[in-house]
């Protein structure tokens, strides 16, 4: 059971980092990029390659955060930028954003197979953390996604790029009379939630073990969940929103099932996500840790 | 009317959204230190003009002069840098930052000055300077119109366009409305003010123009505007 929570912590810190990206997409342009899941993606094949070659997962790491920040901000300049500056409809949007998915998706196999790729980097000896055992790896995820998270929020918080970047998010015509290029705004936005969500892509795939094309896309999904469970377009909650989804998804099948007997399969995770989406829409539909007059879908 | 060339000066000006033009060769001029109004029933494309100016919707035809320099189809973020604030309706405040953050983004296009900026316009709403740290979005509808108003002000502007500065305040609050909107009418800038309230517009209006089916149609002084029987049954009504 601790040993799960533990695990619970790690899947956390990933899901957190993947679902805070998701948000600032979706808070700068105010419509849901479902090819969020193929910037991790990228950033697993980008971090994977360049570890085969120069042997050191920091310069993996960084290669996956470049290409994750190069894959956002190309698809915000070359589809999503486009659209919204046409006045497409938020569905519109929605079904381009999943039709690039899927082209990705596809990109990937041509050039690497559709077999999943192992990917291991040396979890080191596990030690006992508090109540939990970790290894060295788990830990420096779990310090990375920390970290990652609190610059964001000083940038967010405290930066003119932040004040602008809310703006936008806020109310994207008053912040164009004020002065501010939402475009470019919205295009800095993208690359940054890029940099978070390659550098995601990789820590998902060394904590995995492995990866394939459509890997990206399964953990999308969780992800939305968070996002949404926390309030959507808000990083806060979407944090938090991410460490619950999170735990709960590790700890769920740890746990026997009453009467029954015996333990639900972890394949299930994704059922598990979408019950828990399904009740905070019903019962909070703005998102658990939101108190704005409107829903997330609004 | 302090130089020769208007401030803000809209000739031929045609814009819409896609379709057919909302606006079809209007042509307007505003003076520093002085309230033009824009009136004329609803559905007459007033809205739509100001969005025109401001840059949000790139017009198809005719030409837009701020101080004399030609700034047509310059995108609404380049607009302001040309000393054109404009004041939406609706959603004319960041709900979400508060008093203080609103007038920074405001100030967002300035180089320098925005402290000394917010604290000269705090002494024009001084209810602004007393809850500087509250989210717009817990402020009455009066105080959010002044900071709207406030926000606009804050890169100094030649030219303030206002899309309905009064609409759905209490009474109250549109004399106060008004009477900052002379306020800052006599700081010589050129105010340019579309409103519901007609006849009380064409009160404070040195110059007023009435726009139907998106074309010019009339114009001249306020209170003349006023005195006119066509204009007062078509477009004022005898009531308000």
């Amino acid at each position: 059971m601790l040993l799960t929570l533990g695990f619970g912590i790690v899947t956390a810190s990933i899901l957190a980092l993947s679902a805070v990206a998701f948000t600032l997409e979706y808070g700068v342009t105010n419509v849901a990029n479902v090819s969020h899941g193929e910037i991790l993606t990228v950033g697993a094949y980008a971090a994977y390659l360049t570890h085969q070659r120069t042997g050191s997962a920091i310069i993996a790491a960084i290669a996956a955060a470049l290409a994750g920040g190069v894959v956002a901000l190309a698809m915000y300049s070359s589809l999503i930028g486009p659209f919204i500056r046409f006045g497409a409809t938020p569905t519109v949007i929605f079904i381009a954003t999943l039709g690039m998915s899927f082209v990705i998706q596809n990109t990937l196999v041509i050039f690497f197979g559709a077999a999943n790729v192992a990917y291991t980097l040396d979890p080191g000896a596990p030690h006992q953390v508090g109540p939990f055992l970790f290894t060295p790896l788990d830990e420096e995820i779990v310090a990375s996604a920390i970290a990652i998270t609190v610059v964001l929020f000083l940038i967010i918080s405290r930066t003119k790029f932040g004040k602008a970047l809310r703006a936008v998010s806020q109310n994207r015509e008053l912040a164009r009379v004020s002065g501010i290029n939402a475009t470019r705004v919205a295009a800095s936005t993208f690359f940054l939630a890029g940099l978070i969500a390659g550098y995601a892509g990789f820590v998902l795939a060394a904590f995995v073990g492995s990866f394939t094309p459509y890997f990206g896309f399964g953990f999308f999904l969780i992800t939305l969940t968070a996002a949404v469970a926390g309030g959507l377009g808000r990083a806060v909650g979407t944090v938090a929103g991410a460490v619950i989804v999170g735990i709960i998804l590790e700890v769920l099948p740890a746990l026997p099932v009453p009467f029954v007997g015996g333990y639900i399969s972890a394949s299930y995770n994704l059922a598990f996500a979408f019950a828990i989406l399904a009740i905070v829409i019903l019962v909070r539909p703005r998102g658990l840790f939101t108190s704005a007059r409107r829903t997330v879908f609004e | 009317m302090t130089s020769d060339a208007p401030a803000l000066e809209v000739v031929g000006l045609t814009a819409g959204y896609g379709g057919p033009p909302v606006i079809e060769s209007v042509s307007i001029a505003a003076n520093r230190g002085a309230i033009t109004a824009i009136v004329g029933p609803n559905g007459a494309g007033k809205s739509t003009l100001l969005k025109a100016i401001a840059g949000l919707i790139r017009p198809t035809a005719g030409s837009v002069k701020v101080l004399g320099v030609d700034v047509t189809g310059l995108p609404a973020e380049k607009l302001v840098r040309k000393g054109v604030a404009y004041v939406p309706q609706v959603a004319n405040v960041f709900p979400e930052l508060t008093i203080r953050e609103n007038l920074d983004m405001g100030g967002y296009s300035r180089k320098a000055g925005v402290r000394e900026r917010i604290e000269q316009l705090f002494k024009l709403f001084p209810d602004l300077a007393a809850s500087s740290h509250r989210r717009a979005n817990t402020l009455s509808g009066g105080q959010r119109t002044m900071l709207a108003l406030a926000r606009g002000l804050m890169v100094d502007p030649p030219v303030l366009i206002l899309d309905e500065p009064s609409a759905g305040l209490a009474p109250k609050f549109q004399g106060l409305i008004w009477e900052r909107i002379e306020a800052i009418k006599a700081t010589n800038v050129a105010v340019l003010v579309i409103e519901q309230n007609t006849r009380e517009t064409l009160r404070h209006a040195q110059w007023a123009y009435v726009l139907v089916l998106g074309q010019n149609r009339l114009e001249g002084p306020g209170q003349k505007l006023l005195d006119d029987e066509e204009v007062v049954n078509l477009y004022v009504g005898r009531l308000s």
